[in-house]
């Protein structure tokens, strides 16, 4: 009997959902065996791979993606998409496919896929008599909007602080924050553009006040204090469970002629090189992934068939977030480890300057020398 | 680690180097002030060679005043400079091996030794005048014991002086010990820099000469084998003997250091005796290692008299553990000699090095060791380890390269800090079961629960089964958190207490007693240790010890108000 051992980095009901994944398979495949090896985070995943270990699937996040595949310690998919009679490439969703790769070799195959997007309330628009935004805003009426909608007791957003939530912002505003291939983020991070966004950001909290200060958010988003909420498309499931029909999706605002993209949090699971049962590892791969219920309740599907065939293309949130994903494409965390590593020094700058206005500008030079 | 240049009201770089491309030399004289640190430390990076790296980026620097008036992008001045240095290191470096002909006078010296058979005289004579030679930068004077031995050094050399010229002296004398650089000397002289070099090399000849000729070479050797370039200090090794490897190592730092390392006072002192943190995602053990650690090491060292100096940073490009701490510290550059003089200077004091081991073995992830001996020649130090034979050598390289470094040196400060009163202790206690540790991270998706209330956390996880626990986790944390308890009683009884809260807390150290049995228990259900027996890992198991947790909750529940109530009665604590 042959036995596949997944190394995989989750806990809850993620992890729930890969031993029920690893049940079926065993049910379909009765003479192969599927044992899964929790390890905590990256750093204990990436002990594991390099001990020498026997892993045949390995879980990782974005930032591994690059740099697995580089050092061949996972294979490239797309052969086995090619091979497989069963899932076509054409019908990955264009983030899904997108943010696992790199260099035209695919690392794994994503789980746990979420996309930000704004959740509007339609009451607070309808009190406001303001129309309700279809998405194809630009970053003025999206104030606009927003200071309309904040009242004494109401803020027009809910956004927390984070460069990772506020890096599609940006680029949809003034491009990316790291060279194309990640090498650098000089000239990206530290250009007027980038640094005028940040300012339009900061604004929002310090001149416009549409957003509540950081640290004053509570854990819960959807409360009845925000007119609309930041969250990501995870959220779904609990919104349309607790609030039905309260709330509708919209991505984020652009620049005229902004990128039209946006970010997407995931995770993966790839085969490893050594693993000596690569096509009983696709097989497991497409059982946890690609076919059964394709995915967690909470995540994106990869494919665009598996979200026709469980209804999320006529859910109104859903529709919303997949329709991001298929623009979605990898932040500066998938590109940059240092930068990955570095994101709460970049955090605490935000927060100094939302609290402080601080020096935007030279804050940035100073990070761009910093991250090289 | 590169700390961020702070520029105050000073103009910035951009400024400066517009300036200096028309000609401000007062401008290229600020910016040479900013950069002249980080030129060296480039061209240490490419050299390897702190000597050589000195000459490298003088080089550079003059050939960036020279070529100021090319610079097209001034906002770039830094990496222009940098590709100036890495140019100038090439050009070194190509030039014949690692010094080619203008070497640096201790690599000059190191070259001879075969040529002229000198041997082990020639040796001895090289150490010393290189380590009178040794840079200011380097941090020397700040070690008594590098002090001796170089004022030593020092009187020895100056004992041979009388063999040379007086211009011979003089250029001995500006290099050996003021340390000015060849160029300057041939400027002070009004010659060439390759005529010092030959008047340095020709005295060092003399020198020997004269030792030889003037029987000092006995008294030269005996300098010179106070080998300053490895040492090791007496360090027991063998199981830790308290559960929280980081105060354990605190403590037998702090014992190498004469100090008073108790385990059980520190355990209480520190509050790990009653901490608790549980991660939310899974039974994960990463909560037993997140909280402040510069913040508690200096806090707990402070009390005990001693002051902690710390080098740390997580890598670029590895994956780092516990991101809920890791998150806190710079990216490290990475740079081997930092870490190495580090290490060296706390050893050469007499002080081991506190360091977080992210190179143990198995079962451990990481924990904390102790580095008590380094060697130069080896590049090597030698640390205290988990497991038989309780010792470990690890190269400057793996230590520098580690994902999470974190290094510790501890120096006496002139008092310990005011010591807490038993009420301040007791509300401490107190404060972390009802409002957790305090410790706050930033990385948003990490979730812990803190204080008595991650007792449920835990056990709901083991109640949810075996598809939600993680099994490493648990009985890790069971482990950690039951021996640490066992702490908890014997430090409530050392407590000086008035008449009426004595009783409380008597009872309260009782029920934390009884708490630590309890979660003994659930250690022993389940140990760590898989030489241990102990129960199958299965739903029933988990089931047990999530019980055996909520009743040592329980308990812990009952003892904290027991401390509040002897509070109110001390009068210094919460209502």
């Amino acid at each position: 009997m042959k036995k596949l051992v997944v190394a995989a980095q989750c806990g809850g009901e993620a992890l729930e959902y890969l031993y029920a994944a690893a049940g079926r398979f065993m049910e379909r495949h009765p003479s192969v065996g599927v044992e899964i090896r929790q390890v905590n985070g990256n750093f204990e995943l990436d002990r594991l791979v390099r001990s020498g270990t026997a892993v045949d699937l390995i879980h990782m996040s974005e930032s591994l993606f690059r740099p697995y595949l580089e050092e061949g310690i996972v294979r490239d998919l797309l052969p086995f998409i090619e091979r497989d009679g069963g899932v076509a490439a054409d019908d990955f969703y264009g983030g899904a496919l997108r943010g696992p790769s790199w260099d035209g070799r695919l690392a794994a195959i994503p789980v746990d896929v979420m996309v930000p997007l704004i959740f509007y309330r339609k009451e607070a628009f309808r009190e406001a008599g303001l129309p309700e935004p279809d998405g194809g805003w630009d970053f003025e009426a999206f104030a606009r909007v927003a200071r309309a909608l904040t009242t004494g007791g109401q803020w027009g957003i809910r956004l927390g602080v984070d460069i990772e939530w506020y890096e599609p912002f940006v680029r949809r505003g003034a491009g990316p924050l790291v060279a194309p291939d990640g090498s650098t983020v000089k000239g990206y991070l530290d250009s007027g553009a980038v640094r005028d966004m940040f300012r339009r950001i900061v604004d929002w909290y310090r001149t416009d006040r549409i957003a509540p200060p950081p640290g004053t958010l509570g854990e819960y988003p959807f409360e009845r204090e925000y007119a609309m909420v930041h969250a990501f498309s995870c959220w779904i499931p609990w919104v349309s469970a607790h609030h039905p029909g309260e709330y509708v999706a919209v991505g984020l605002p652009r620049a005229s002629g902004g990128e039209d993209t946006t970010m997407m949090y995931m995770g993966g699971f790839g085969i490893a090189s050594a693993s000596g049962s690569p096509d009983e590892a696709w097989l497991f791969l497409k059982e946890l992934a690609l076919g059964g219920p394709a995915c967690e309740p909470w995540s994106l599907p990869a494919l665009r068939s598996a979200a026709g065939r469980l209804g999320m293309r006529e859910h109104p949130l859903w529709r919303a977030a997949l329709a991001e994903l298929e623009k979605a494409s990898q932040s500066a965390f998938y590109l940059n480890r240092a930068w990955n590593a570095g994101r709460q020094l970049v955090n605490e700058r935000l927060h100094a300057w939302i609290a402080d206005g601080g020096d935007i500008e030279s804050s940035l030079r100073e990070l761009a020398e910093y991250f090289g | 680690m590169e700390e961020a240049r702070e520029t105050g009201e000073a103009p910035d770089d951009e400024t400066l180097a517009e300036r200096a491309r028309h000609g401000d030399v007062e401008a290229f004289g600020m910016l040479m002030e900013r950069y002249r640190g980080k030129a060296v430390h480039w061209a240490r990076g490419w050299s390897r060679d702190p000597d050589l790296a000195e000459d490298i980026a003088q080089d550079a620097l003059i050939k960036a005043f020279l070529h100021a008036g090319q610079l097209v992008h001034p906002s770039r001045f830094m990496e222009w400079l940098r590709t100036i240095v890495r140019n100038s290191a090439y050009a070194r470096l190509r030039r014949g091996g690692p010094y080619g002909r203008e070497k640096p006078m201790s690599s000059m010296l190191a070259g001879m030794r075969g040529r002229d058979g000198a041997g082990a005289e020639a040796e001895t004579l090289e150490r010393l005048l290189e380590r009178i030679g040794r840079r200011a930068a380097d941090g020397d004077e700040a070690e008594p014991m590098r002090q001796l031995v170089r004022r030593e050094s020092a009187r020895l050399i100056r004992s041979l002086l009388d063999c040379l010229n007086e211009r011979e002296r003089g250029m001995v004398e500006k290099f050996f010990f003021e340390q000015l650089r060849p160029e300057e000397i041939s400027a002070l002289y009004g010659t060439t820099t390759g005529s010092v070099y030959a008047h340095l090399h020709r005295s060092r000849k003399k020198l020997r000469a004269y030792a030889d000729a003037s029987g000092l070479q006995p008294e030269l050797r005996a300098a010179g084998s106070t080998d300053e370039r490895s040492r090791s200090l007496a360090m027991l090794t063998g199981r830790p003997d308290a559960p929280y490897t980081l105060i354990e190592r605190l403590c037998r730092l702090i014992r190498s250091k004469g100090g008073d390392g108790n385990a059980a006072r520190w355990m209480g002192e520190s509050g790990m005796a009653f901490r608790v943190r549980v991660s939310r995602l899974n039974t994960y053990a990463d909560g037993v290692h997140v909280f402040d650690w510069q913040g508690e090491i200096r806090r707990l060292l402070g009390a005990f008299g001693y002051e902690p100096e710390f080098l740390a940073g997580r890598a670029r490009n590895a994956p780092a553990p516990l991101v809920a701490v890791a998150e806190r510290f710079r990216l490290t550059s990475g740079d081997d000699g930092e870490v190495a003089r580090f290490v060296r200077e706390a050893v050469d004091c007499g002080s081991p090095v506190l360091f977080f081991d992210t190179h143990v073995g198995k079962p451990y992830v990481h924990e904390w060791n102790l580095i008590y001996a380094y060697n130069d020649f080896n590049r090597t130090v030698t640390a205290t380890d988990l497991a038989s034979p309780y010792q470990r050598t690890l190269t400057y390289g793996e230590l520098a390269a580690s994902p999470l470094l974190f290094l510790c040196r501890a120096r006496v400060k002139d008092r310990p800090d005011p010591g807490r009163s038993a009420e301040d202790a007791l509300a401490a206690v107190v404060r972390q079961a009802r409002e957790g540790d305090g410790y706050r991270h930033g990385t948003p998706y990490l979730r812990y629960a803190t204080g008595l209330g991650a007792y449920d956390v835990w056990a709901e996880q083991l109640e949810g089964g075996l598809l939600r626990a993680n099994e490493y986790g648990h009985r890790y944390m069971a482990h950690v958190y039951a021996r640490a308890r066992a702490f908890a009683g014997p430090y409530l009884r050392s407590l000086a207490a008035p008449e009426g809260a004595a009783e409380l807390i008597a009872e309260a150290a009782g029920d934390y007693d009884t708490s630590a049995r309890l979660l003994g228990e659930a250690a022993a259900l389940l140990p760590w240790d898989s030489d241990g027996g102990g129960e199958p890992w299965s739903a029933e198991t988990l089931r047990r010890s999530a019980g055996l947790i909520r009743r040592a909750k329980a308990h812990e529940e009952r003892a904290v108000e027991r401390l509040e109530r002897a509070l109110r009665i001390m009068g210094g604590g919460k209502s």
